[in-house]
């Protein structure tokens, strides 16, 4: 099935570059992998958007301008509506050498990359009740590609807090992070994001706390940041920590970093920054018991 | 049926590199990564130099000093299972 054929009736109409109407004159300003500034919302969607995730206008880093966000009308005839008991949205991408296409259930959108960094969102929801899933299944691709300019990385990753340093513990789907994160919750640790963790400032690495999570983490945007304690690769089975080899930790981080992952024209960014990361840090695999007990191994030699 | 003239070339999707010795593929299509050891690190580089089949089993036998015979042998075998991985496809 070619890109967008099974949202649209049309994916061969898809806009090459922003246009249309806007929605409204609202604007709303979040920074999570730098600042970004949506603009033409209505006010239902404002309201939405900023019940999720805050409005960061006051914590708006000057080191750079904000990436521009148009959101646009569109009207609901274009899509296909189909039954989605029991269906997750997953996203179509289009991967071209200046930009990206994304086609998902009820909006599109396009991250212009070059010459430089902005994007336009197309829906047909006023700011009803999905406007908050779809702002936020937008935003994760648009941060994905911030951190990559900026040198860091998204991950799809448990983040816990352990003695005010951030552990990552990623891996794929059923690996164990939810559960990792429920035994940290019980035993009275601090979840950053039960699902995506950013690491920034591959110098000194450090975690940002974000607000795309599933059951644990879910917060509004803020500028809380952790010095990066560790990097895990998670296994459920009795509690064990030991070495990775070069290739596995670099394979397997690869494959945890969203969106970018697939994308042959950002392949090799991705994979200094990656490399980068491994310069500093050394991940483990570690493997933990549902029973407990794991959290000596975070500070333990493997 | 392959034969020693048939010819592999990594898949358009996939990106290769070798890492302290192993081989990292990533298949981005799917974005799922793959580490392979020393012997299949060595298939892929080849692979990825226009090497034909005959030509790397010849290289490999070399390299690692084994029998021509039976490498030739695991080569095609490892060859169809990169194959049905999608890593590899057939030069047309």
């Amino acid at each position: 099935m070619s890109f967008g054929e099974r949202f649209l009736h049309y994916p061969d109409l898809f806009p090459a570059r922003p246009a249309g109407e806007p929605w409204g004159e609202q604007t709303l300003s979040l920074n999570i992998a730098g600042p970004a500034c949506f603009k033409g919302l209505n006010a239902n969607q404002l309201e939405a958007a900023r019940n999720r995730f805050g409005d960061s206008d006051s914590e708006i880093a000057a080191d750079q301008p904000p990436v521009n966000v148009n959101v646009m009308q569109m009207e609901e005839e274009e899509y296909i509506l189909f039954d989605r008991t029991g269906w997750e949205q997953s996203l179509d991408l289009d991967f071209l050498p200046d930009k990206v296409r994304i086609a998902a259930y009820n909006f599109i959108g396009l991250i212009q990359l070059q010459p430089k960094l902005e994007a336009t969102l197309w829906t047909c929801d006023a700011g009803d009740e999905e406007f908050p899933s779809i702002f936020e299944n937008f935003y994760r691709v648009l941060v994905a590609y911030q951190a990559l300019e900026r040198g860091g990385i998204l991950l799809h990753s448990a983040g816990i807090l352990l003695d005010g340093k951030a552990q990552i513990c990623y891996g794929h789907s059923g690996a164990g992070k939810s559960t990792l994160t429920r035994l940290a919750v019980q035993s009275g640790h601090e979840i950053l994001s039960d699902d995506l963790n950013l690491i920034v400032d591959l110098d000194e690495p450090q975690v940002r706390r974000i607000p795309f999570a599933g059951d644990f983490g879910r917060v509004p945007v803020g500028a809380e940041i952790h010095p990066l304690g560790g990097v895990f690769r998670l296994k459920q089975g009795e509690n064990n920590r030991e070495q990775l080899s070069p290739a596995v930790a670099f394979s397997s981080l690869i494959a945890s970093s969203p969106f970018v992952n697939r994308d042959p024209y950002r392949y090799e960014r991705v994979a200094e920054i990656t490399e980068k990361l491994l310069s500093k840090f050394s991940p483990s695999q570690l493997t933990f018991s549902k029973q407990g007990g794991c959290w000596d191994l975070f500070s333990s030699n493997p | 049926m392959d034969t020693n003239t048939t010819q592999y070339k990594t898949c358009a999707d996939v990106r290769f590199r070798v890492i302290a010795g192993e081989g990292v593929i990533i298949r981005q299509e799917i974005g799922e990564a793959l580490v392979v050891n020393e012997v299949g690190a060595s298939i892929l580089k080849l692979l990825n130099e226009g090497v034909s089949t005959s030509k790397l089993i010849e290289r490999i036998a070399q390299e690692f000093d084994v029998e021509e015979e039976r490498l030739t042998l695991d080569v095609h075998r490892y060859l169809s299972e990169l194959e049905s991985a999608n890593v590899v496809e057939k030069v047309a």
